[in-house]
């Protein structure tokens, strides 16, 4: 641990592409004030002031924080120096949190709606009439469809997320849908496939980094993007394919300006010259790979040289074979980045499969510097028992057969048929993740039967699923729409009931074991008092049970015994229980270690890095063959290309159309903090990039507002004219063009994503395919 | 000579016969067609609250691979809690199966995120 300590002024030195921008673009008193915690002092009043360990959620990471606390005020937000995770990290975003509970914008008390649905009229009800409201309404729709899962469910990560289940769970519906599928379903499948398993990549300590499309210095990840920056080993190389000249890129020691949706041609390269001059690990795929001669062989038979990738993918043919020999001199202490969001391109997950092959071959896995299964510690769990219920139809997305061919791509140049993806329903779906596409379409035929209620927690898909106004008509066929929230995101616009959760700072949020290759468990607890009539997951789903209990016919198709053992085991023993009970019992295995969470906000069992179990003799991998799988035996069985083959680009269908790109900026966390005073304060609008050849052709000048269309929507945004991006393509961030007026720093801002991109998907996984929607742009 | 391959193939056949029979009631006793969303409840019920770690080992669906699972559900007789087991539905054995051959170690069950 102590070779990771780092005070805050040198992390400021390492995290400062985030950081520095955010302090040179604005006049941000807190975000300097924490620039320079010497100074700080000066400006401190002599109150009270205590600090509190906690964690962050203004994204996925969980960092550690330590927040300063005056007169009951949170004062500022510090990292965490003993978060053996965050590595004493904390960026833009961490410190601006401290601004989020006294935000104007935040919803203070539950809302009914009384207008029509996107009016904007509400009143303001008590929280007992809040849950009375939803309990019936779960009644009325049960009655009404005598099919639970005629109620859909959306969500997304977080702490609090594991109560939005208990409400799902009392309920019975089977229709829930997550965050995956709009962001690393591919990847996940992609590995999974080879390895059974989704792994982490052990940046501190790799010789040779390929990075795919994965901008770390600004799509920030813990720990790698303090790793690659801060830790990499002496001589590390790092290679950086994006169409972009992105942070990451800037930070390369080689960045090529891959065409897009022609990576695979690269990663497939990569692998014949290593084949072909014999330099992968002999020994660790004798012992270790299943499948390696058919795929010899298919690499070989298909020709994947580097002289025919070069013609695909615009990297030269020398230079692939140049990355090919490095990864392979370099091995195993070689990566191909896993990354995290993959939704990129139908045909997903053979490219990631390739990109898990490769690292195969080269012997690249489970040891220090390569990429490395996600550890984990174990937590004691709670056994609660939810009814079994009998009104209960499959998910619509597993069972909609054909539904695919509603929402795939219909003029690709590899149709489906013959490509082995699936045409009905998607290959393989997460039972809790479903697939966000094929769901949509699925409600919007009412295929296979209809769904009329929609709880949403967290989540907010009228801005971050592809095709907004499809969204929004899905959302017009409810009957009703309850959503949870923080703010009046765009999705809470459109709801019947809003009810205001309490912000990360102000809750006791249970442990979560984040697994990895330096594996820890967090919980949070309140930094500050409550500031308004706003409640917790763990609070509201308690709430809304218990006045379900009172309604009877909510409770005709279950056992009797099946009831009493949901009382008894999830209402006594668990919701009218303090939560910190709960979350002492999930670390009843570790004495002192739920003080050691209140303390120190983070719990590891050790602060060295997890390798090997999977080198062990006789480790069964998570495979069909207990193997790591070149041939894809499950693939195999479902009718797939059971070998990942390469599928020629979608092309623009006229002159003039550019391929859509997606990114993210190290300020924002996709639609959910633009509205942060602070944050808003770097980037007031976001503004389309494109090439500066490609600008002049159609009359574009940095600054003029541009219209851009898709076969989806359209709207309107500044230009940034720029040489950092392919003429092929343009790219603008999400999280603008907000549609709720109480979003109100940023409605009617820039340019929304969702609004322009099409509804394509990879069919193995259900994943949308974000880079498949062609565009047109001109001056407004 | 001749009562030397007479021998051998007497051995052959019953070891033919025992592995038939084996794989006849492998297949035939338990298959992953029951009600898995009842099985979860049942598993939950009937073999979780002692396999949380409290007094027995504690145990997942993931714990063991479905071949694993398979040949737990035909020798349950050797197990400490067999007596457990004898009093339960044959249906519900099957919805237990069901759900545990389906999230079995090895099964083509996709991982999340969160």
């Amino acid at each position: 641990m102590s070779a990771m300590k780092m005070n805050r002024r040198r992390f400021l030195g390492v995290s400062g592409g985030a950081l520095a921008a955010a302090t040179l673009g604005s006049g941000l008193g807190q975000l300097r004030a924490a620039e320079d915690s010497e100074d700080l002092s000066k400006f401190e009043s002599q109150g009270n002031k205590v600090s509190i360990a906690s964690n962050c959620a203004m994204c996925v990471n969980k960092c550690g924080i330590i927040a300063e606390v005056i007169d009951g005020r949170l004062h500022k937000i510090n990292p965490n120096p003993e978060h053996v995770k965050s590595r004493g990290m904390l960026c833009a975003k961490g410190n601006a949190g401290a601004a989020l509970p006294y935000s104007p914008d935040r919803l203070k008390r539950p809302l009914l709606r009384t207008g029509k649905r996107g009016e904007g009229k509400w009143k303001e009800i008590s929280w007992e009439e809040a849950y009375r409201h939803a309990a019936e309404k779960l009644a009325e729709l049960k009655k009404k469809y005598t099919n639970r899962s005629s109620v859909a469910f959306a969500s997304t990560e977080g702490l609090q997320e594991e109560f939005f289940y208990y409400l799902v769970s009392g309920f019975g519906s089977l229709n829930t849908v997550r965050h995956p599928t709009l962001c690393l379903s591919t990847n996940i499948q992609g590995w999974s496939s080879v390895y059974g398993v989704y792994p982490d990549a052990d940046l501190r300590h790799a010789e040779f980094v390929v990075m795919i499309g994965s901008d770390r210095a600004q799509s920030l990840i813990t720990p790698d993007s303090v790793d690659f920056q801060r830790y990499k080993p002496k001589g590390q190389i790092l290679v950086y394919l994006d169409p972009r000249f992105t942070e990451t890129a800037a930070k390369a020691d080689k960045w090529f300006a891959v065409k897009p949706r022609t990576d695979m041609a690269f990663t497939l390269a990569m692998t014949h010259v290593i084949l072909q001059e014999e330099l992968y690990d002999k020994a660790f795929v004798a012992e270790n790979v299943h499948g390696f001669e058919q795929f010899r062989e298919h690499i070989f038979s298909n020709e994947y040289t580097p002289e025919w990738a070069e013609t695909k993918c615009d990297i030269p043919a020398e230079e692939i074979r140049w990355t090919a020999r490095q990864f392979a001199r370099h091995a195993p202490r070689s990566v191909i980045y896993p990354g995290r969001r993959s939704s990129f391109y139908a045909h997903e997950v053979y490219f990631r499969q390739t990109c898990a092959m490769l690292t195969a071959i080269c012997g690249c896995w489970d040891v220090k510097g390569a990429v490395v299964p996600k550890s984990s510690v174990s937590l004691s769990s709670h056994t609660p028992l939810f009814p079994f219920f009998y009104d209960v139809e499959e998910r619509v997305d597993k069972e909609a057969v054909g539904i695919v061919k509603k929402v795939v791509p219909s003029v690709v140049d590899c149709p489906l048929v013959g490509t082995g993806l699936p045409e009905d329903s998607c290959a393989f779906l997460s039972e809790r993740d479903g697939s966000w596409i094929t769901f949509r379409e699925a409600v919007l035929h009412d295929e296979p039967y209809p769904v009329r209620g929609f709880f949403v927690f967290k989540q907010n898909p009228v801005q971050s699923v592809p095709n907004t106004s499809k969204t929004l008509k899905m959302m017009e066929k409810m009957d009703f729409i309850c959503v949870i929230e923080q703010q009046m995101s765009d999705t809470a616009w459109y709801a019947d009931l809003v009810l205001p959760h309490s912000t990360y700072l102000e809750s006791w949020d249970p442990c979560h074991a984040l697994s990895g290759i330096w594996p820890v468990v967090v919980a949070r607890q309140p930094v500050i008092q409550p500031l308004f009539k706003t409640k917790t997951m763990f609070e509201i789903s308690r709430g809304i049970l218990k006045e379900m209990l009172t309604i009877p016919e909510l409770w005709e198709d279950t056992d009797p015994e099946g009831l009493e053992d949901f009382k008894k085991t999830v209402m006594e023993e668990i919701l009218d229980q303090p939560i910190q009970a709960y979350m002492e019992h999930q670390l009843s295995k570790y004495p002192g270690a739920y003080e050691q969470i209140l303390e120190k906000g983070v719990f590891a069992l050790s602060d060295q890095p997890q390798y090997g179990t999977t080198r062990k003799k006789g480790f069964r991998f998570k495979t069909k063959t207990g193997k790591i799988e070149l041939f894809n035996e499950r693939f195999q069985a479902k009718g797939l290309d059971p070998m990942p083959s390469y599928c020629e680009a979608l092309r623009p269908r006229k002159e003039g159309e550019y391929r859509f790109l997606v990114g993210r900026t190290a300020w924002h966390t996709h639609s959910s903090t633009q509205n942060i005073p602070h944050l808003w304060e770097i980037m007031k609008e976001n503004a389309i990039w494109i090439n500066t050849e490609e600008a002049r052709k159609l009359g574009i000048r940095n600054g003029d507002s541009c219209r851009v269309s898709s076969k989806a929507g359209q709207q309107t945004l500044k230009a940034y004219v720029t040489e950092k991006i392919r003429r092929d393509a343009v790219y603008y961030v999400n999280g603008w063009g907000r549609l709720s007026p109480g979003m109100s720093l940023v409605y009617k801002k820039g340019a929304s994503e969702a609004e322009i991109l099409e509804d394509t998907m990879d069919s193995i996984s259900g994943s949308a395919a974000m880079h498949e929607t062609y565009v047109t742009l001109e001056k407004a | 000579m001749a009562r030397k391959k007479r021998f051998w193939s007497v051995v052959c056949i019953v070891f033919f016969v025992a592995c038939s029979f084996g794989a006849a009631l492998a297949g035939s006793e338990f298959s992953n067609d029951g009600n898995g969303r009842k099985g979860k409840y049942l598993y939950r019920k009937n073999c979780r609250t002692c396999h949380d770690g409290s007094s027995a080992a504690e145990i997942s669906p993931n714990t063991k691979t479905q071949a694993q699972w398979q040949r737990t559900f035909n020798t349950y007789e050797r197990l400490e809690c067999a007596e457990e087991w004898q009093k339960m539905d044959q249906g519900d054995l099957t919805d237990i199966f069901t759900y545990l051959y389906d999230h079995a170690y090895d099964s083509p069950q996709p991982a999340t995120c969160g």
